[in-house]
């Protein structure tokens, strides 16, 4: 029965919006993918057990109940679906791992954020590397705020957009515009000192 | 919490070179992923303006470049 209604759209709204045994059928069906799907998606994830995607995928489905109305039609149901129950988990696991970095830790790292920035080429080994790092570590210092550098050690330090959001009080909306307003004027700086895009991408790849 | 002392640069500058003036932030990512998810298994096809700046998004975000991933390797699954 899975395979048929993965392929098939149209079905999946009329089915989840009827009532009686049709809707049930259909609630149950789509649980069943969700399962299938969040166990192949977190199959390489060794703290999540079959019992969490159980869990996983029961809120999934609510998520998805309560949604409906969202579906645009502008990709296959089951996707749509899918990633909802990907972010469901994800949003779970990553709140599972949250560190509760304090501002005031996060703002001492973002003072430091120049001269902890660190290549595996350090010390760098050309010249255009010595004078990319130079230039990136003074625009950091002269043309970011406090927060905007706090945001992108954290971003760097690998702490999820919602943590970093919370930990600078902020939503994960206005984290990233703090974030994109950094890397626009970082760009704005370099490319106004004489380096390319394409410098700055490609200086110091492996 | 213990802060690590050295903050890789690479990321950074990947990200300061694709920086575009106008982005996606990850809310509109999570709007277009599962469009871009089932465009992409027809490479062929261009992509709107939209799946774009969801592609960069992706670029730019690890997080969300790692839930596409988990994403496509979900739908994969439920093929198999």
């Amino acid at each position: 029965m899975l395979p048929s209604l993965v392929q098939d759209d149209l079905p999946w709204l009329q089915s989840l919006r009827a009532t009686g045994d049709a809707q049930a059928s259909a609630v149950r069906t789509l649980r069943a993918l969700l399962v299938r799907a969040l166990a192949s998606a977190l199959r390489h994830r060794a703290e999540v057990d079959a019992s969490q995607v159980e869990d996983f995928a029961q809120d999934a489905l609510l998520h998805i109940l309560r949604r409906l109305d969202d579906f645009e039609g502008r990709s296959k149901f089951t996707t749509w679906a899918i990633a909802i129950a990907i972010d469901t988990a994800m949003s779970q696991l990553r709140r599972r791992h949250w560190q509760n970095i304090s501002l005031d830790a996060l703002m001492a790292q973002g003072a430091e954020l120049a001269p902890l920035l660190h290549s595996t080429a350090e010390p760098p080994d050309t010249e255009d590397q010595r004078r990319l790092l130079s230039l990136l570590r003074d625009s950091i210092s002269r043309h970011l705020t406090d927060r905007q550098r706090a945001a992108i050690a954290g971003q760097l330090q690998g702490l999820s957009v919602e943590e970093l959001a919370s930990a600078l009080r902020t939503t994960p909306g206005g984290l990233y515009k703090l974030i994109h307003d950094a890397r626009r004027a970082l760009k704005k700086h370099l490319l106004a000192s004489g380096i390319t895009a394409s410098q700055i991408r490609t200086a110091f790849a492996p | 919490m213990k802060l690590h002392r050295h903050l890789h640069l690479r990321p950074l500058l990947e990200a300061v070179a694709l920086t575009r003036d106008s982005e996606f932030d990850c809310a509109a990512c999570s709007r277009h992923v599962a469009e871009l998810a089932d465009s992409l298994k027809s490479p062929s096809t261009p992509l709107s303006r939209e799946l774009d700046l969801t592609r960069h998004h992706l670029a730019i975000c690890q997080q969300c470049h790692d839930d596409f991933q988990m994403l496509q390797r979900a739908v994969a699954g439920i093929r198999e």
